[in-house]
């Protein structure tokens, strides 16, 4: 009635680092794009208005009393930029918010605009014209999903709804019921089995260290060496002779700390992805201390070298008490020893599951997610779980080959989710809201 | 007979037969006057409030003037008769809403019963156009002007302010220069239609220097290299390089006068590891290639997708109806 060929659902997947949303149906989103927002305080910088309104801004958003009772904080009048293009030119007084606080969404407002920025600047489509399919984390709060269904039925008029489990659509898009479902993100890493299409939440197992840890564990590694990321806004190469170029600084004393901070994670985060790998065993100091430098050239044209930390940052996924020997990382070693690597995270949630189901488990655990893409970490997480899993459990690690299908493979599984002709009686309707309100979303979306 | 080709610009329209060596012998205003119901051509003086755009940024926005247009395009233009009506490839916006695609499909087999059709994006086909199927392609087209008036006493309408921008404007050699032109610069008479003299000075400059120094205009964005630089530093590291390399300028305004010179000196200063490379069209291609190179990737195409039947037929239509598109065009 909602989906096949006649109207296409809309798949969005807002994850802790990235958005992503495009149509049902097809093999990739349409729209990739920071889970991240600029934010300028009106009252602090009124001159923001005499600029004409950048084509990615999300309109002004005012906090009501209604949702300053969901925030710790009361926020005044504000401007938010949403998006890679908006998000890329710096501003002054500009600060980077993500909508997420432990995972959770603590502003709405942030949200909104993420969403609004994906129909009307991304998909170019009314919302009010596709029914939408939303991954959410595996531990949404029921309050969450409410709050959610409210916001598209009122806000954006959609016609119908669906909330799927981030493991689930994972599950689905590899063509598999039963699985555990490793998830390394932006923002943390998650381990859920999956049996039958629906996630065991007891067993479910979640760990700070995802992609941006690792990130900021290489970029404090750098700083320690000397190396200072430039972010792109700070510098230009100036032609002082013909075919000679320099780099001149620029200064920009209003730029805030986070806003320079989240521009040198961009960059401290391409240089992740093209240099670093797990290593094959665990990281060991001695062992790694001559190993070969790998140049990467920074926007300014330093290059930089990279040896050791090409391995060691990767293993602190497994080993996550590395990164009390990482300068700058103190900060986390208090909670280091309670953090667990990626092997025991996925035996202890297998182990939480009943056993008549563990080794259907321990054959079908799937690798997705962003930070999942990295060389070598399905090598070494099946050489791992083959040493440390029950002498019976034959061990399978699968990942898709193809580096878009395992970063985006919860929205693929959103995708095909929503583009089956049995999934369009499984809507939750519109009228079925007006009847029944938000809190219906738990039976309808189990 | 060939598969006519249509590019529908925000500004201008090209259409031919699929003859990727020839400059498309149809290239006409997408703007339409309306005509009063007792079919008169209104005053002059309103001429401004009944022109239609059926094209707003790209993208059809009304399509019983799109119909007529084409009408107008494929009958007049082109000679189709009714009753042997042809086959078609329309180019495609990046982003264009699949509903837009669906209505664009209806109309093209329910209205003038087409023989066969088939859409691609735009920046693929100029690719195509300059021989690449791997690249980067920055087009730099129609879009909106906004009249504004310094001088209350000028007379002066949007297509003159059309004319004049095509006639004058330029790029300056590099921001430094374009400063320098804040002292002194060359100066342009131009005689408006109705007599008035106006003279045009830095003006010729500040309009291509907006391109690389959006802030000119008071607009918070990069100029186009960087944007270019930015967008390609998200994908992949390994097709950097690749697409970087290959990159194709299109589009009516980057055919203003120094713009290649300047895009080329601004790669050089880009904060990249990679500069941005244009590509060189090849030599058989025609001049003015980049007026119109989604038209010339299109006739390429064209000259692939209809005979391996790679199109939608009318029968594929008949059968599924308008979303079909989205499975046999991409």
């Amino acid at each position: 009635m909602y989906g096949g060929d006649e109207v296409s659902a809309i798949v969005i997947d807002l994850g802790s680092h990235t958005c992503k949303a495009g149509y049902a149906g097809e093999d990739a989103p349409k729209a990739v794009f920071p889970s991240v927002v600029g934010a300028i305080d009106q009252m602090d910088v009124d001159e923001a208005d005499n600029g004409e309104k950048n084509p990615g801004s999300a309109p002004e958003s005012n906090n009501n009393n209604v949702r300053n009772a969901d925030s710790d904080k009361a926020k005044g009048k504000r401007k938010l930029y949403v998006g890679s293009q908006s998000l890329g030119y710096r501003r002054d007084h500009m600060e980077v918010l993500s909508p997420f606080k432990d995972g959770v969404v603590a502003d709405w407002d942030i949200v909104d605009s993420i969403w609004d920025h994906a129909f009307r600047e991304c998909l170019l489509i009314d919302p009010k014209e596709h029914p939408m399919l939303l991954a959410e984390p595996s531990s949404n709060s029921q309050q969450q999903r409410e709050r959610t269904v409210e916001h598209m039925f009122e806000k954006y008029k959609a016609p119908a709804l669906f909330l799927a489990k981030n493991a689930v659509l994972t599950s689905f898009a590899s063509g598999r019921a039963t699985s555990v479902v490793v998830d390394g993100g932006g923002g943390s890493t998650t381990v859920a089995p999956v049996h039958d299409g629906y996630v065991l939440q007891k067993a479910v197992a979640t760990s700070p260290i995802g992609g941006e840890f690792l990130t900021d564990c290489l970029m404090k590694s750098l700083e320690s060496k000397g190396i200072m990321i430039k972010p792109r806004y700070s510098f230009r190469r100036k032609e002082i002779r013909p075919g000679e170029f320099q780099t001149v600084d620029l200064e920009f004393p209003n730029t805030t700390e986070s806003y320079k901070l989240f521009s040198q994670r961009v960059i401290a985060s391409d240089i992740k992805e093209c240099v670093c790998r797990a290593p094959d065993t665990p990281y060991d100091e001695s062992a790694y201390s001559n190993i070969p430098m790998t140049s990467y050239e920074l926007p300014d044209g330093q290059t930089v070298e990279i040896g050791a930390d090409r391995f060691k940052i990767p293993d602190v996924l497994f080993n996550p008490s590395l990164v009390q020997s990482i300068p700058g990382m103190e900060s986390f070693a208090e909670i280091a020893p309670s953090v667990r690597g990626l092997p025991q995270m996925v035996i202890e949630s297998i182990n939480k599951c009943d056993v008549d189901i563990r080794r259907e488990l321990f054959n079908s655990i799937l690798l997705a997610g962003g930070t999942a893409s990295m060389q070598q970490l399905k090598e070494r997480l099946e050489k791992d779980l083959l040493e440390e899993s029950p002498q019976a459990a034959r061990v399978k690690v699968l990942a898709s080959g193809n580096a878009t299908e395992r970063r985006f493979s919860v929205w693929i599984g959103g995708s095909i989710l929503a583009s089956l002709g049995s999934f369009q009686q499984m809507w939750f309707s519109k009228s079925e809201y007006e009847e029944h309100g938000a809190s219906y979303i738990q039976r309808k979306c189990p | 007979m060939e598969a006519a080709v249509v590019d529908v610009g925000s500004k201008l329209l090209k259409a031919d037969f699929a003859i990727p060596d020839q400059t498309p012998a149809m290239i006409i205003p997408t703007q339409m006057k309306q005509l009063l119901d007792d079919g008169s051509v209104t005053d002059s003086s309103l001429a401004d409030n009944v022109t239609v755009d059926p094209v707003v940024r790209g993208f059809i926005r009304d399509w019983d003037a799109i119909e007529d247009l084409l009408h107008h395009v494929l009958y007049t233009g082109l000679g189709w008769e009714i009753g042997n009506e042809g086959q078609i490839l329309f180019t495609d916006p990046l982003c264009t809403p699949k509903a837009n695609k669906e209505q664009l499909v209806q109309l093209m087999f329910e209205t003038f019963n087409i023989s066969g059709f088939y859409a691609s994006e735009q920046a693929v086909l100029s690719l195509y156009a300059v021989g690449r199927i791997s690249g980067c392609t920055v087009d730099i087209g129609h879009g909106k002007i906004e009249l504004g008036k310094s001088n209350p006493q000028v007379n002066i309408s949007m297509s003159d302010v059309e004319k004049i921008k095509e006639l004058y404007s330029c790029c300056a050699e590099d921001e430094l220069a374009y400063q320098k032109t804040g002292y002194s610069c060359p100066v342009e008479k131009h005689t408006l239609p109705d007599g008035q003299v106006i003279t045009i000075g830095r003006e010729r400059y500040t309009v291509g220097e907006a391109l690389f120094q959006p802030c000119l205009l008071g607009l918070e964005a990069h100029g186009i290299v960087d944007q270019l630089v930015r967008a390609i530093s998200t994908v992949s590291s390994d097709n950097q390089r690749q697409l970087l390399e290959n990159t194709v300028v299109c589009g009516g305004t980057s055919s203003m006068a120094g713009f290649e010179e300047r895009f080329q000196k601004e790669s050089s200063l880009s904060s990249s590891a990679v500069q941005p490379t244009l590509v060189k069209p090849p030599e058989y291609m025609p001049e003015n290639l980049t007026m119109y190179s989604a038209w010339v990737g299109g006739a390429i195409l064209a000259k692939v997708v209809f005979p391996q039947n790679q199109h939608i037929t009318k029968a594929d239509y008949d059968e599924t109806g308008p979303s079909i598109v989205h499975r046999k065009c991409f």
